[in-house]
Protein backbone atom coordinates (compact mmCIF):
# COMPACT_ATOMS: atom_id res chain seq x y z
CA UNK A 1 0.00 0.00 0.00
CA UNK A 2 2.51 2.38 0.77
CA UNK A 3 3.98 1.67 -2.67
CA UNK A 4 0.69 2.69 -3.75
CA UNK A 5 0.92 6.19 -2.06
CA UNK A 6 4.31 6.64 -2.40
CA UNK A 7 3.66 5.74 -6.74
CA UNK A 8 0.58 8.56 -6.72
CA UNK A 9 2.24 11.21 -4.69
CA UNK A 10 5.41 10.55 -7.28
CA UNK A 11 2.57 11.00 -10.34
CA UNK A 12 0.76 14.07 -8.68
CA UNK A 13 4.46 15.51 -8.51
CA UNK A 14 5.34 14.62 -11.81
CA UNK A 15 2.38 15.99 -13.40
CA UNK A 16 2.72 19.60 -11.48
CA UNK A 17 6.22 20.10 -11.80
CA UNK A 18 6.29 19.71 -15.76
CA UNK A 19 3.33 21.32 -16.43
CA UNK A 20 3.49 24.38 -14.35
CA UNK A 21 7.42 24.63 -15.60
CA UNK A 22 6.34 24.80 -19.07
CA UNK A 23 3.51 26.96 -18.07
CA UNK A 24 5.45 29.35 -16.61
CA UNK A 25 7.96 29.49 -19.52
CA UNK A 26 4.74 30.27 -21.95
CA UNK A 27 2.90 32.37 -18.97
CA UNK A 28 5.59 34.86 -18.28
CA UNK A 29 6.18 36.39 -21.65
CA UNK A 30 2.27 36.57 -21.86
CA UNK A 31 2.40 38.74 -18.89
CA UNK A 32 5.09 40.89 -19.84
CA UNK A 33 2.94 41.45 -23.36
CA UNK A 34 -0.43 42.15 -21.24
CA UNK A 35 1.59 44.85 -19.34
CA UNK A 36 3.86 46.55 -22.10
CA UNK A 37 1.40 46.59 -24.32
CA UNK A 38 -1.11 48.44 -22.11
CA UNK A 39 -2.10 52.34 -22.49
CA UNK A 40 0.71 54.50 -21.60
CA UNK A 41 3.34 51.24 -21.35
CA UNK A 42 6.59 51.08 -22.78
CA UNK A 43 4.95 49.25 -26.34
CA UNK A 44 1.02 50.08 -26.07
CA UNK A 45 -0.86 48.44 -29.01
CA UNK A 46 -4.66 48.14 -28.03
CA UNK A 47 -5.45 45.71 -30.80
CA UNK A 48 -2.84 42.97 -29.16
CA UNK A 49 -3.78 43.83 -25.45
CA UNK A 50 -7.54 43.43 -25.74
CA UNK A 51 -6.88 40.16 -27.91
CA UNK A 52 -4.91 38.60 -25.48
CA UNK A 53 -6.63 39.76 -22.69
CA UNK A 54 -9.71 38.21 -24.28
CA UNK A 55 -8.93 35.05 -24.80
CA UNK A 56 -7.20 34.46 -21.38
CA UNK A 57 -10.16 35.19 -19.91
CA UNK A 58 -12.13 32.49 -21.82
CA UNK A 59 -9.50 29.75 -21.04
CA UNK A 60 -9.94 30.89 -17.73
CA UNK A 61 -13.42 30.91 -17.53
CA UNK A 62 -13.63 27.05 -19.17
CA UNK A 63 -14.09 24.74 -16.55
CA UNK A 64 -11.30 22.34 -15.89
CA UNK A 65 -13.26 18.78 -16.55
CA UNK A 66 -13.98 20.31 -19.82
CA UNK A 67 -11.08 21.33 -21.26
CA UNK A 68 -9.74 18.14 -20.35
CA UNK A 69 -11.98 16.71 -22.69
CA UNK A 70 -12.18 19.55 -25.32
CA UNK A 71 -8.17 19.42 -26.06
CA UNK A 72 -7.78 15.12 -26.45
CA UNK A 73 -6.97 15.39 -30.07
CA UNK A 74 -4.42 17.71 -29.08
CA UNK A 75 -3.11 16.26 -26.65
CA UNK A 76 -3.05 13.41 -28.77
CA UNK A 77 -0.73 15.28 -31.32
CA UNK A 78 1.43 16.73 -28.86
CA UNK A 79 2.09 13.41 -26.90
CA UNK A 80 1.40 10.33 -28.66
CA UNK A 81 -1.77 9.37 -26.47
CA UNK A 82 -5.04 10.74 -25.25
CA UNK A 83 -4.64 8.59 -21.76
CA UNK A 84 -2.09 8.56 -19.21
CA UNK A 85 -0.25 10.51 -16.46
CA UNK A 86 1.93 12.60 -19.32
CA UNK A 87 -1.04 13.40 -21.01
CA UNK A 88 -2.78 14.80 -18.25
CA UNK A 89 -0.04 17.19 -18.44
CA UNK A 90 -1.09 18.93 -21.88
CA UNK A 91 -4.61 19.77 -20.23
CA UNK A 92 -3.13 20.86 -16.75
CA UNK A 93 -0.56 23.44 -18.71
CA UNK A 94 -2.87 24.61 -21.24
CA UNK A 95 -5.32 25.31 -18.00
CA UNK A 96 -2.50 27.41 -16.47
CA UNK A 97 -0.68 29.48 -18.97
CA UNK A 98 -3.44 32.24 -18.58
CA UNK A 99 -3.49 31.53 -15.12
CA UNK A 100 0.59 32.37 -14.94
CA UNK A 101 -0.29 35.68 -17.37
CA UNK A 102 -2.61 36.84 -14.98
CA UNK A 103 -0.18 36.82 -11.96
CA UNK A 104 3.00 37.56 -13.73
CA UNK A 105 0.90 40.59 -14.89
CA UNK A 106 -0.54 42.08 -11.25
CA UNK A 107 2.97 40.94 -9.94
CA UNK A 108 4.62 43.63 -13.00
CA UNK A 109 2.05 46.18 -12.25
CA UNK A 110 2.92 46.89 -8.54
CA UNK A 111 6.22 48.03 -10.65
CA UNK A 112 6.93 51.45 -9.39
CA UNK A 113 5.87 53.58 -12.81
CA UNK A 114 8.88 56.09 -12.05
CA UNK A 115 12.09 53.71 -12.24
CA UNK A 116 10.24 52.31 -15.60
CA UNK A 117 10.44 56.19 -16.44
CA UNK A 118 13.63 56.29 -15.25
CA UNK A 119 14.73 53.63 -17.48
CA UNK A 120 13.77 55.65 -20.47
CA UNK A 121 14.90 58.65 -19.66
CA UNK A 122 18.22 56.64 -19.55
CA UNK A 123 17.85 55.62 -22.98
CA UNK A 124 17.28 51.75 -21.95
CA UNK A 125 15.45 50.23 -25.09
CA UNK A 126 12.08 48.76 -24.48
CA UNK A 127 13.67 45.07 -24.40
CA UNK A 128 16.31 46.44 -21.47
CA UNK A 129 13.76 47.69 -19.59
CA UNK A 130 11.91 44.03 -19.45
CA UNK A 131 15.12 42.43 -18.63
CA UNK A 132 16.98 44.81 -16.67
CA UNK A 133 13.50 46.30 -14.45
CA UNK A 134 10.83 44.56 -14.60
CA UNK A 135 11.94 41.04 -13.94
CA UNK A 136 13.95 42.29 -11.85
CA UNK A 137 12.07 44.20 -9.84
CA UNK A 138 9.41 41.74 -9.78
CA UNK A 139 10.92 38.82 -9.20
CA UNK A 140 9.60 38.10 -5.18
CA UNK A 141 5.95 38.26 -7.03
CA UNK A 142 6.82 36.42 -9.83
CA UNK A 143 8.03 33.52 -7.39
CA UNK A 144 5.24 33.88 -5.28
CA UNK A 145 3.12 33.57 -8.17
CA UNK A 146 4.86 30.77 -9.98
CA UNK A 147 4.53 28.90 -6.19
CA UNK A 148 0.64 29.88 -6.33
CA UNK A 149 0.40 27.98 -10.10
CA UNK A 150 2.11 24.82 -8.02
CA UNK A 151 -0.42 24.56 -5.69
CA UNK A 152 -3.42 25.23 -7.47
CA UNK A 153 -2.74 22.42 -10.42
CA UNK A 154 -1.63 19.98 -7.59
CA UNK A 155 -5.83 20.56 -6.83
CA UNK A 156 -6.82 20.73 -10.58
CA UNK A 157 -4.72 17.49 -10.77
CA UNK A 158 -6.85 15.35 -8.87
CA UNK A 159 -9.47 15.62 -11.88
CA UNK A 160 -6.60 14.44 -14.06
CA UNK A 161 -7.62 10.74 -13.08
CA UNK A 162 -10.30 11.47 -15.45
CA UNK A 163 -8.00 10.33 -18.03
CA UNK A 164 -6.17 8.41 -16.55
CA UNK A 165 -3.79 10.13 -15.71
CA UNK A 166 -3.08 8.82 -11.96
CA UNK A 167 -1.70 10.28 -8.90
CA UNK A 168 -3.15 10.99 -5.65
CA UNK A 169 -6.31 13.20 -6.48
CA UNK A 170 -7.23 10.03 -8.37
CA UNK A 171 -6.35 7.71 -5.83
CA UNK A 172 -8.64 9.13 -3.63
CA UNK A 173 -11.12 8.96 -5.74
CA UNK A 174 -11.17 5.49 -7.52
CA UNK A 175 -9.85 2.87 -3.87
CA UNK A 176 -10.91 5.65 -1.05
CA UNK A 177 -14.55 7.40 -2.77
CA UNK A 178 -15.58 4.67 -4.95
CA UNK A 179 -14.79 1.97 -2.80
CA UNK A 180 -15.65 3.02 0.75
CA UNK A 181 -11.96 3.03 2.10
CA UNK A 182 -11.76 6.52 4.40
CA UNK A 183 -8.58 5.34 5.43
CA UNK A 184 -6.90 5.27 1.77
CA UNK A 185 -9.29 8.93 1.14
CA UNK A 186 -7.90 10.48 4.61
CA UNK A 187 -4.18 9.33 3.72
CA UNK A 188 -3.97 11.06 0.47
CA UNK A 189 -5.67 14.20 1.80
CA UNK A 190 -2.77 14.65 4.15
CA UNK A 191 -0.11 13.81 2.15
CA UNK A 192 -1.68 16.30 -0.38
CA UNK A 193 -2.03 18.57 2.89
CA UNK A 194 1.50 17.70 3.27
CA UNK A 195 3.05 18.60 -0.29
CA UNK A 196 0.99 21.67 -0.38
CA UNK A 197 2.74 23.47 3.05
CA UNK A 198 5.91 21.96 2.06
CA UNK A 199 5.87 24.09 -1.52
CA UNK A 200 4.47 26.67 -0.29
CA UNK A 201 6.50 27.47 2.63
CA UNK A 202 9.39 26.97 -0.19
CA UNK A 203 8.22 29.75 -1.74
CA UNK A 204 7.74 31.87 1.27
CA UNK A 205 10.61 31.25 2.42
CA UNK A 206 12.66 32.25 -0.78
CA UNK A 207 10.09 35.64 -1.39
CA UNK A 208 11.18 36.76 1.75
CA UNK A 209 14.65 35.90 1.76
CA UNK A 210 15.00 38.32 -1.67
CA UNK A 211 13.25 40.89 -0.08
CA UNK A 212 14.86 40.89 3.35
CA UNK A 213 17.85 40.85 1.04
CA UNK A 214 16.78 43.95 -0.49
CA UNK A 215 15.55 46.21 2.67
CA UNK A 216 12.20 45.85 1.37
CA UNK A 217 10.64 43.71 4.74
CA UNK B 1 22.77 75.52 -25.18
CA UNK B 2 18.21 74.48 -25.31
CA UNK B 3 16.08 76.59 -27.20
CA UNK B 4 12.57 75.74 -26.20
CA UNK B 5 10.34 77.75 -29.41
CA UNK B 6 6.43 77.86 -28.93
CA UNK B 7 5.55 74.78 -27.86
CA UNK B 8 2.70 73.37 -27.18
CA UNK B 9 1.32 70.33 -25.71
CA UNK B 10 -2.21 69.38 -25.62
CA UNK B 11 -4.29 66.52 -24.02
CA UNK B 12 -7.23 64.95 -24.67
CA UNK B 13 -9.36 65.48 -21.53
CA UNK B 14 -13.00 64.52 -20.68
CA UNK B 15 -14.05 68.29 -20.98
CA UNK B 16 -12.15 69.27 -24.38
CA UNK B 17 -8.60 69.74 -24.81
CA UNK B 18 -6.24 70.56 -21.91
CA UNK B 19 -3.28 72.78 -22.73
CA UNK B 20 -0.43 71.26 -20.27
CA UNK B 21 1.78 73.65 -22.24
CA UNK B 22 0.60 76.57 -23.76
CA UNK B 23 3.31 78.34 -26.12
CA UNK B 24 6.55 78.17 -24.01
CA UNK B 25 9.68 79.81 -25.60
CA UNK B 26 12.61 80.10 -23.30
CA UNK B 27 16.36 80.17 -23.76
CA UNK B 28 18.23 77.99 -21.13
CA UNK B 29 22.12 78.88 -21.41
CA UNK B 30 24.83 76.31 -21.47
CA UNK B 31 26.27 75.82 -18.26
CA UNK B 32 23.87 77.49 -15.97
CA UNK B 33 21.55 76.42 -13.38
CA UNK B 34 17.97 76.94 -15.00
CA UNK B 35 14.86 76.74 -12.31
CA UNK B 36 11.19 76.72 -14.08
CA UNK B 37 8.80 77.04 -10.66
CA UNK B 38 5.01 77.37 -10.61
CA UNK B 39 2.05 76.00 -8.62
CA UNK B 40 1.47 72.21 -9.09
CA UNK B 41 -0.23 71.64 -12.68
CA UNK B 42 1.55 74.95 -14.26
CA UNK B 43 2.93 72.30 -16.64
CA UNK B 44 6.36 72.19 -15.19
CA UNK B 45 6.64 68.33 -15.18
CA UNK B 46 5.41 68.46 -18.61
CA UNK B 47 7.92 70.71 -20.17
CA UNK B 48 11.04 69.27 -18.42
CA UNK B 49 9.92 66.02 -20.06
CA UNK B 50 10.29 67.28 -23.25
CA UNK B 51 14.00 68.13 -22.85
CA UNK B 52 14.01 64.52 -23.37
CA UNK B 53 11.18 63.89 -24.95
CA UNK B 54 9.96 61.69 -22.22
CA UNK B 55 6.69 63.51 -23.44
CA UNK B 56 6.71 65.09 -27.44
CA UNK B 57 5.02 68.18 -27.60
CA UNK B 58 2.08 68.63 -29.69
CA UNK B 59 3.84 71.68 -31.41
CA UNK B 60 6.88 73.85 -31.31
CA UNK B 61 10.43 72.62 -31.33
CA UNK B 62 13.11 72.06 -28.45
CA UNK B 63 16.35 72.43 -29.86
CA UNK B 64 19.65 71.25 -28.21
CA UNK B 65 22.98 72.80 -29.24
CA UNK B 66 21.74 73.54 -32.50
CA UNK B 67 19.84 70.03 -33.15
CA UNK B 68 15.92 69.95 -33.54
CA UNK B 69 15.07 67.15 -31.49
CA UNK B 70 11.29 66.78 -32.05
CA UNK B 71 12.43 65.54 -34.76
CA UNK B 72 14.05 62.75 -33.85
CA UNK B 73 13.34 59.11 -34.63
CA UNK B 74 13.20 56.78 -31.00
CA UNK B 75 16.03 55.25 -31.68
CA UNK B 76 17.82 58.69 -31.93
CA UNK B 77 16.18 59.58 -28.89
CA UNK B 78 17.34 56.33 -26.60
CA UNK B 79 20.98 57.80 -27.45
CA UNK B 80 20.03 60.97 -26.90
CA UNK B 81 19.00 60.29 -23.46
CA UNK B 82 22.00 58.47 -22.73
CA UNK B 83 23.73 62.03 -22.46
CA UNK B 84 21.18 63.31 -20.15
CA UNK B 85 21.15 62.85 -16.60
CA UNK B 86 17.56 62.96 -15.36
CA UNK B 87 16.65 62.58 -11.04
CA UNK B 88 13.34 62.74 -9.74
CA UNK B 89 11.50 63.51 -6.60
CA UNK B 90 11.26 59.98 -5.70
CA UNK B 91 14.42 58.76 -6.49
CA UNK B 92 13.08 56.35 -9.08
CA UNK B 93 16.01 53.70 -8.23
CA UNK B 94 16.45 49.69 -8.75
CA UNK B 95 15.28 48.11 -5.46
CA UNK B 96 16.69 44.77 -7.00
CA UNK B 97 20.10 46.35 -6.47
CA UNK B 98 22.58 47.81 -4.50
CA UNK B 99 23.93 51.32 -4.85
CA UNK B 100 26.86 50.25 -6.89
CA UNK B 101 24.57 48.55 -9.17
CA UNK B 102 22.12 51.52 -9.49
CA UNK B 103 25.25 53.93 -10.53
CA UNK B 104 26.10 51.08 -13.26
CA UNK B 105 22.54 51.07 -14.64
CA UNK B 106 22.46 53.39 -17.19
CA UNK B 107 25.88 52.16 -18.49
CA UNK B 108 24.92 48.75 -18.69
CA UNK B 109 22.40 50.25 -20.96
CA UNK B 110 24.94 51.76 -23.10
CA UNK B 111 27.04 48.22 -23.12
CA UNK B 112 30.11 49.60 -21.48
CA UNK B 113 32.84 47.42 -20.74
CA UNK B 114 32.26 45.87 -17.42
CA UNK B 115 35.62 46.95 -16.27
CA UNK B 116 35.00 50.37 -16.88
CA UNK B 117 31.63 50.35 -15.43
CA UNK B 118 33.62 49.98 -12.32
CA UNK B 119 36.09 52.21 -12.66
CA UNK B 120 33.23 54.46 -13.23
CA UNK B 121 31.01 53.86 -9.94
CA UNK B 122 34.24 54.12 -8.36
CA UNK B 123 34.33 57.65 -9.47
CA UNK B 124 31.34 58.72 -8.74
CA UNK B 125 30.83 56.94 -5.27
CA UNK B 126 32.98 59.83 -3.60
CA UNK B 127 31.58 62.59 -5.88
CA UNK B 128 28.32 61.93 -3.72
CA UNK B 129 29.90 60.88 -0.87
CA UNK B 130 28.72 57.30 -0.46
CA UNK B 131 31.80 55.09 -0.91
CA UNK B 132 30.71 53.49 2.57
CA UNK B 133 27.43 52.44 0.94
CA UNK B 134 28.35 50.85 -2.43
CA UNK B 135 26.95 47.17 -1.60
CA UNK B 136 24.07 48.39 -0.09
CA UNK B 137 20.47 48.12 -1.07
CA UNK B 138 18.69 51.30 -2.18
CA UNK B 139 15.83 50.63 0.39
CA UNK B 140 18.26 50.78 2.81
CA UNK B 141 19.34 54.33 2.45
CA UNK B 142 17.72 57.56 3.80
CA UNK B 143 15.91 60.24 1.49
CA UNK B 144 19.09 61.99 0.98
CA UNK B 145 21.40 59.49 0.43
CA UNK B 146 18.67 57.70 -2.08
CA UNK B 147 19.04 61.07 -4.18
CA UNK B 148 22.39 61.06 -4.29
CA UNK B 149 22.61 57.57 -5.74
CA UNK B 150 20.45 59.19 -8.40
CA UNK B 151 22.91 61.94 -8.96
CA UNK B 152 25.73 59.93 -8.99
CA UNK B 153 23.67 57.88 -11.78
CA UNK B 154 22.44 60.73 -13.93
CA UNK B 155 26.63 61.57 -14.23
CA UNK B 156 27.45 58.57 -14.55
CA UNK B 157 26.96 58.87 -18.86
CA UNK B 158 29.32 61.72 -18.54
CA UNK B 159 26.03 63.87 -19.83
CA UNK B 160 25.98 68.09 -20.61
CA UNK B 161 23.02 68.13 -18.79
CA UNK B 162 20.83 67.26 -16.04
CA UNK B 163 17.33 67.45 -15.77
CA UNK B 164 15.66 67.73 -12.25
CA UNK B 165 12.52 67.01 -11.63
CA UNK B 166 11.52 68.44 -8.31
CA UNK B 167 14.33 66.83 -6.87
CA UNK B 168 14.65 68.24 -3.11
CA UNK B 169 10.28 68.20 -2.74
CA UNK B 170 10.46 64.87 -0.69
CA UNK B 171 13.33 66.17 1.36
CA UNK B 172 13.78 67.75 5.11
CA UNK B 173 15.27 71.14 4.74
CA UNK B 174 18.40 70.69 5.83
CA UNK B 175 19.11 67.59 3.61
CA UNK B 176 17.54 69.80 0.76
CA UNK B 177 20.24 72.08 1.42
CA UNK B 178 22.93 69.58 1.18
CA UNK B 179 21.50 68.19 -1.97
CA UNK B 180 21.39 71.63 -3.50
CA UNK B 181 25.27 72.44 -2.84
CA UNK B 182 26.21 69.22 -4.68
CA UNK B 183 23.58 70.11 -7.71
CA UNK B 184 25.14 73.59 -7.59
CA UNK B 185 29.16 72.00 -7.04
CA UNK B 186 28.76 69.61 -10.04
CA UNK B 187 27.22 72.09 -12.24
CA UNK B 188 30.08 74.66 -11.48
CA UNK B 189 32.82 71.33 -11.53
CA UNK B 190 31.36 69.68 -14.39
CA UNK B 191 30.38 72.57 -16.60
CA UNK B 192 26.81 70.77 -16.67
CA UNK B 193 23.56 72.46 -17.47
CA UNK B 194 20.81 72.05 -14.69
CA UNK B 195 17.48 72.36 -15.62
CA UNK B 196 15.31 72.30 -12.60
CA UNK B 197 11.33 72.30 -11.91
CA UNK B 198 10.19 73.53 -7.92
CA UNK B 199 7.75 74.84 -6.85
CA UNK B 200 10.22 76.54 -3.95
CA UNK B 201 10.92 79.74 -4.26
CA UNK B 202 13.67 78.62 -1.63
CA UNK B 203 15.88 76.09 -4.37
CA UNK B 204 15.53 79.04 -6.86
CA UNK B 205 17.47 81.43 -4.55
CA UNK B 206 19.53 78.96 -3.66
CA UNK B 207 21.24 77.74 -6.61
CA UNK B 208 19.66 79.34 -9.80
CA UNK B 209 21.28 81.43 -12.20
CA UNK B 210 18.01 81.86 -13.98
CA UNK B 211 14.41 81.54 -13.57
CA UNK B 212 11.16 81.12 -15.18
CA UNK B 213 7.70 81.11 -13.62
CA UNK B 214 4.95 79.43 -15.46
CA UNK B 215 1.56 79.60 -14.76
CA UNK B 216 -1.71 77.54 -16.75
CA UNK B 217 1.34 76.32 -19.15
CA UNK B 218 2.40 79.95 -19.54
CA UNK B 219 5.23 81.62 -19.10
CA UNK B 220 4.98 84.99 -16.70
CA UNK B 221 8.02 86.07 -16.58
CA UNK B 222 12.19 84.86 -17.42
CA UNK B 223 15.12 86.25 -16.49
CA UNK B 224 18.11 85.87 -14.34
CA UNK B 225 17.70 85.40 -10.66
CA UNK B 226 19.19 88.35 -9.82
CA UNK B 227 17.01 90.51 -12.14
CA UNK B 228 13.89 88.84 -10.95
CA UNK B 229 14.30 89.74 -6.88
CA UNK B 230 15.39 93.04 -7.80
CA UNK B 231 12.61 93.98 -10.14
CA UNK B 232 9.86 91.79 -10.71
CA UNK B 233 7.37 92.69 -12.64
CA UNK B 234 4.05 90.60 -12.48
CA UNK B 235 1.99 90.83 -9.06
CA UNK B 236 2.69 86.70 -8.89
CA UNK B 237 6.28 86.69 -9.20
CA UNK B 238 6.00 89.71 -6.88
CA UNK B 239 4.92 88.07 -3.98
CA UNK B 240 6.96 84.76 -4.58
CA UNK B 241 9.68 86.98 -4.25
CA UNK B 242 8.46 89.11 -1.64
CA UNK B 243 8.09 85.51 0.19
CA UNK B 244 11.36 84.47 -0.99
CA UNK B 245 12.92 87.66 0.59
CA UNK B 246 10.98 87.90 4.16
CA UNK B 247 10.16 84.27 4.57
CA UNK B 248 6.25 83.79 6.28
CA UNK B 249 7.14 85.83 9.26
CA UNK B 250 6.49 89.33 8.57
CA UNK B 251 3.25 88.58 6.11
CA UNK B 252 2.07 87.08 9.69
CA UNK B 253 3.06 90.24 11.62
CA UNK B 254 1.69 92.09 8.97
CA UNK B 255 -1.95 90.17 9.04
CA UNK B 256 -1.91 89.65 12.62
CA UNK B 257 -2.38 93.67 12.68
CA UNK B 258 0.36 93.82 14.84
CA UNK B 259 2.13 97.12 13.40
CA UNK B 260 -1.62 98.59 13.01
CA UNK B 261 -2.10 99.01 16.44
CA UNK B 262 -0.93 102.51 16.79
CA UNK B 263 -1.55 104.37 13.60
CA UNK B 264 0.84 107.12 13.81
CA UNK B 265 3.12 107.66 11.00
CA UNK B 266 3.36 106.16 7.53
CA UNK B 267 4.12 102.66 7.39
CA UNK B 268 6.44 101.12 3.96
CA UNK B 269 8.50 98.67 3.70
CA UNK B 270 11.68 99.14 2.00
CA UNK B 271 13.48 96.14 0.15
CA UNK B 272 17.03 96.14 -1.34
CA UNK B 273 19.38 93.89 -3.30
CA UNK B 274 22.94 94.40 -3.91
CA UNK B 275 24.38 97.91 -3.12
CA UNK B 276 21.54 99.12 -1.41
CA UNK B 277 22.58 96.96 1.97
CA UNK B 278 25.59 98.93 2.55
CA UNK B 279 24.53 102.66 1.97
CA UNK B 280 23.27 104.78 5.12
CA UNK B 281 19.85 105.22 3.69
CA UNK B 282 17.57 105.41 6.80
CA UNK B 283 19.79 107.74 8.53
CA UNK B 284 20.38 110.01 4.91
CA UNK B 285 16.31 110.00 5.53
CA UNK B 286 16.39 111.31 8.91
CA UNK B 287 18.57 113.72 8.36
CA UNK B 288 17.69 115.36 5.03
CA UNK B 289 13.49 115.51 5.32
CA UNK B 290 13.40 115.68 9.32
CA UNK B 291 10.72 113.08 9.72
CA UNK B 292 11.38 110.47 12.50
CA UNK B 293 11.88 106.73 11.85
CA UNK B 294 10.67 103.60 13.76
CA UNK B 295 12.51 100.50 12.43
CA UNK B 296 9.67 97.86 13.68
CA UNK B 297 10.77 94.44 11.66
CA UNK B 298 14.08 93.86 9.33
CA UNK B 299 15.86 91.10 7.68
CA UNK B 300 19.04 90.98 5.84
CA UNK B 301 19.79 87.80 3.73
CA UNK B 302 21.79 86.37 1.01
CA UNK B 303 20.93 85.91 -2.46
CA UNK B 304 23.58 83.04 -4.08
CA UNK B 305 26.22 85.50 -3.73
CA UNK B 306 24.23 88.67 -3.09
CA UNK B 307 23.07 90.83 0.18
CA UNK B 308 19.50 91.90 0.46
CA UNK B 309 17.41 92.90 3.33
CA UNK B 310 14.01 94.36 3.89
CA UNK B 311 12.75 96.62 6.39
CA UNK B 312 9.45 97.74 7.93
CA UNK B 313 9.57 101.36 8.84
CA UNK B 314 6.90 103.72 10.57
CA UNK B 315 7.64 107.28 9.33
CA UNK B 316 6.85 110.37 11.75
CA UNK B 317 6.70 113.78 10.98
CA UNK B 318 5.75 116.74 8.89
CA UNK B 319 3.70 114.95 6.05
CA UNK B 320 5.21 116.93 2.88
CA UNK B 321 8.24 115.89 4.71
CA UNK B 322 7.24 112.11 4.94
CA UNK B 323 6.12 112.60 1.38
CA UNK B 324 9.74 114.05 0.30
CA UNK B 325 11.24 111.17 2.36
CA UNK B 326 9.11 108.62 -0.11
CA UNK B 327 10.25 110.43 -3.08
CA UNK B 328 13.58 110.11 -2.33
CA UNK B 329 13.88 106.04 -1.34
CA UNK B 330 11.81 105.68 -4.52
CA UNK B 331 14.71 107.80 -6.49
CA UNK B 332 17.53 105.08 -5.01
CA UNK B 333 17.85 101.26 -5.32
CA UNK B 334 15.34 100.57 -3.09
CA UNK B 335 12.07 99.11 -3.80
CA UNK B 336 9.55 101.02 -1.57
CA UNK B 337 5.93 99.97 -0.88
CA UNK B 338 3.56 101.99 1.36
CA UNK B 339 1.75 99.77 3.42
CA UNK B 340 -0.41 102.23 5.39
CA UNK B 341 -0.77 105.79 4.39
CA UNK B 342 -0.95 108.31 7.84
Amino acid sequence: MVETYLQSAWETFYMVLISSTVATVLGIPLGILLVVTEKGSIGPNRLLNNTLGFLINVFRSIPFIILLVAILPLTKVLVGSRIGTTAAIVPLTIAAIPFVARLIESSLKEINKGIIEAARAMGATPWQIIRMVLLPEALPGILLGIIITFVTLIGYSAMAGAVGGGGLGDLAIREGYMRNNNEVTWVTVVILVVMVQVFQSIGDFLTSKIRKNRGLL
Amino acid sequence: MIEIKSLRKTYQGPSGPLHALDGITLTIPKGKIYGIIGPSGAGKSTLIRTINMLERPTEGNVIIDGEDITRYSESQLRVLRQQIGMIFQHFNLLTSRTVAENIAFPLEICGVPKEQIRARVAELLPLVGLEEKADTYVSNLSGGQKQRVGIARALANHPKILLCDEATSALDPQTTQSILRLISDINKKLDLTVVLITHEMNVIREICDYVAFIEHGQIIEADSVRQIFTNPRSPVVKEFVQGALEGDKLQHLLEEGLFHQSPRGVLIRVSFVGEGVNEPLISTVIRRFDVDANILFGNVDSLRDTAFGTLLIELTGEETNILHAIEYIRSTHVRLEVIRHG
